[in-house]
C-alpha cells in the first residue's frame, strides 16, 4: 500500500517536472519554431500502462497544469486530456500492446487528433482560417517530435510509474 | 442494481465532462476566472521555473560569448565611438531642452512630457503549446503590476500583461494572434493597426492591417504606437515593415511586420505600471 502511495506521488512529482520542462528548457529545442508537448506524452504513456480511472485523473490533473500554465479558457485543456486518456485506455487495451512501438503510434494520432480539436476550439470559432496549414505546420510537425520523445518517456514510465495502478497492488 | 451503480464511470464522466465545461465557459469571462487555482499552481511552480530559466540563460549567453567573440570586440569598439558622439549630442540636447523650456514658458504651454514608471521583471516561463505567443514573468500584484499594463524592452513594444497572480504575471505579446495594437507609420503618418497572425507568429512576425489604399508605405518604414486603444501610451517602437501586399479586397493594403523584439531570446522585460 505504501509502494503504491510512493509511486503515485512519483507520478504527480513527474508531471510537475514535465510541466516546468516543457515550459522552460522544451521551448529551447523547438524544431522549425514547434517545441514538443511533454504532457501529452506523459498522459498517453501512463494511461497505456495504467487503469482507466486513476489514468483519466492523472490526465485531468495534467490538462489543469497546462491550463494554469496557459492563460487561455480554463480547463479546455483539462476535458481534453481526460478523453484522450481514456481514450488510449480503451484503445490500448482493445487494440494495442503495452510497448513502446504501441506508445510512439498512440502517441502519434494522440497528438494529431488533441492539436486538431484544440486549434478548432480556440480559432476556427473565431474565424481564424489557415487550416490546412496549421495542420501539417503546427500539428504534424509536433506529432513527429513528441513520437520521437515517446522513446524516452516510455522507458522512465514503464520503469518507475507502470506499478503504480497495476491490479496486483489495487487489488 | 440501480442506474447509477450499473453505470458509475459514466455517470462521473458525464458530470466531471459539464463541470468542465461549464468552468471553460466561465473561465472565457475574465473577472470569473479561478485565479486562487492559478495563484496556487504558479507560487510553487515559479521559482523552479524562475531557477531553470537562470540556468538557461546563464548557458546561451556563455556559448553566445564565446562563439562570437571576434564579432563582441568590433561591437565594442563601434560603441565606444557611439558613446563619444552620443555623448556630444546628449550636451546639444540639454541646451536645446533648456531652450525650448524657456520659450514654452514664455508662450504660456504646459509640457507635453509623457513619463513612464517601470518594473524590471524576467521572463521565467514560456506558453507550453505551440500555438500562442505568451509568457510569464516573475512579476506579479505584489509589485504592482495590474492587468493590461503595457510591456516594453530597450528594443520596443513587447505586449500586455494579460493575467495578474500574486508573485507572476502572463504577457501576450504583440505577435500573439489573439492581440492588436493601434499604430501609426512613423514616415507617412498613417495609422493601422498591427495584429497577430497565426502563420507569421512562429517566424516572430506580425502583420499590419487596414493601411490606407493610397499611402505609401515601403519596406524599412518604422511604426510607433499611436496611443489609441487604451492600453499602449503613443509613440512606443514596434518595429519595421517587411514588405507590402494587398489585402484580398483592393480596399486597402496590408503588410509583414518585423518586430524590434525578438521574442524568441527575450529575457527581461519592462512593466509599465504607471503613466504620469
Amino acid at each position: 500500500m505504501n509502494r503504491r502511495k510512493g509511486r503515485y506521488a512519483l507520478a504527480y512529482f513527474s508531471l510537475i517536472v514535465a510541466l516546468v520542462l516543457q515550459t522552460t528548457l522544451v521551448k529551447e529545442i523547438a524544431i522549425f519554431g514547434i517545441s514538443p508537448m511533454l504532457v501529452l506524452v506523459l498522459v498517453v504513456c501512463f494511461s497505456l500502462m495504467n487503469d482507466s480511472i486513476p489514468s483519466a485523473i492523472f490526465a485531468v490533473i495534467a490538462g489543469l497544469l497546462l491550463d494554469v500554465a496557459g492563460n487561455r479558457a480554463f480547463g479546455l485543456n483539462a476535458l481534453m486530456m481526460m478523453y484522450l486518456s481514456l481514450g488510449v485506455s480503451t484503445v490500448g487495451r482493445e487494440f494495442f500492446q503495452d510497448t513502446s512501438r504501441s506508445a510512439i503510434i498512440l502517441v502519434f494520432v494522440g497528438t494529431l487528433l488533441y492539436e486538431t480539436v484544440y486549434f478548432i476550439c480556440n480559432f476556427l470559432i473565431f474565424g481564424s482560417g489557415h487550416f490546412w496549414y496549421m495542420l501539417w505546420r503546427v500539428t504534424l510537425v509536433e506529432a513527429v517530435y513528441n513520437a520521437i520523445l515517446t522513446i524516452l518517456v516510455y522507458y522512465y514510465c514503464n520503469k518507475f510509474l507502470k506499478l503504480v495502478v497495476s491490479r496486483s497492488l489495487l487489488d | 442494481m440501480s442506474f447509477f451503480e450499473r453505470n458509475k464511470s459514466r455517470v462521473v464522466l458525464g458530470i466531471v465532462s459539464v463541470l468542465l465545461v461549464v468552468v471553460i465557459a466561465l473561465s472565457t469571462i475574465p473577472s470569473l476566472k479561478p485565479n486562487f487555482v492559478s495563484n496556487a499552481v504558479n507560487f510553487v511552480i515559479s521559482p523552479i521555473q524562475k531557477g531553470i530559466s537562470s540556468v538557461i540563460n546563464s548557458v546561451q549567453n556563455f556559448f553566445n560569448v564565446l562563439f562570437n567573440m571576434d564579432e563582441f570586440q568590433a561591437e565594442n569598439e563601434q560603441l565606444r565611438q557611439r558613446v563619444v558622439f552620443l555623448e556630444s549630442e546628449i550636451r546639444e540636447t540639454e541646451e536645446l531642452k533648456k531652450e525650448n523650456s524657456r520659450l514654452r514658458s514664455m508662450l504660456g504651454m504646459r509640457e507635453r512630457m509623457v513619463e513612464y514608471e517601470t518594473e524590471t521583471a524576467e521572463v521565467i516561463a514560456k506558453d507550453p503549446g505551440n500555438w500562442f505567443v505568451t509568457f510569464t514573468v516573475d512579476k506579479g500584484s505584489s509589485s504592482g503590476v495590474e492587468l493590461y499594463d503595457p510591456v516594453i524592452t530597450d528594443k520596443g513594444l513587447v505586449g500586455y500583461v494579460s493575467e495578474v497572480n500574486v508573485n507572476s504575471s502572463k504577457v501576450t505579446s504583440i505577435i500573439d494572434s489573439t492581440t492588436s495594437v493601434a499604430a501609426n507609420v512613423k514616415r507617412t503618418g498613417d495609422a493601422a493597426v498591427v495584429e497577430g497572425d497565426l502563420k507569421l507568429q512562429e517566424q516572430g512576425r506580425c502583420r499590419m492591417v487596414y493601411v490606407d489604399k493610397g499611402s505609401v508605405i515601403t519596406a524599412g518604414d518604422e511604426l510607433e504606437t499611436s496611443g489609441m486603444g487604451g492600453i499602449y501610451p503613443k509613440g512606443i517602437y514596434i518595429g519595421k515593415v517587411m514588405e507590402i501586399t494587398g489585402d484580398g479586397t483592393g480596399l486597402s493594403q496590408q503588410a509583414t511586420i518585423e518586430p524590434a523584439v525578438d521574442f524568441d531570446s527575450v529575457s527581461e522585460v519592462f512593466i509599465i505600471i504607471q503613466i504620469e
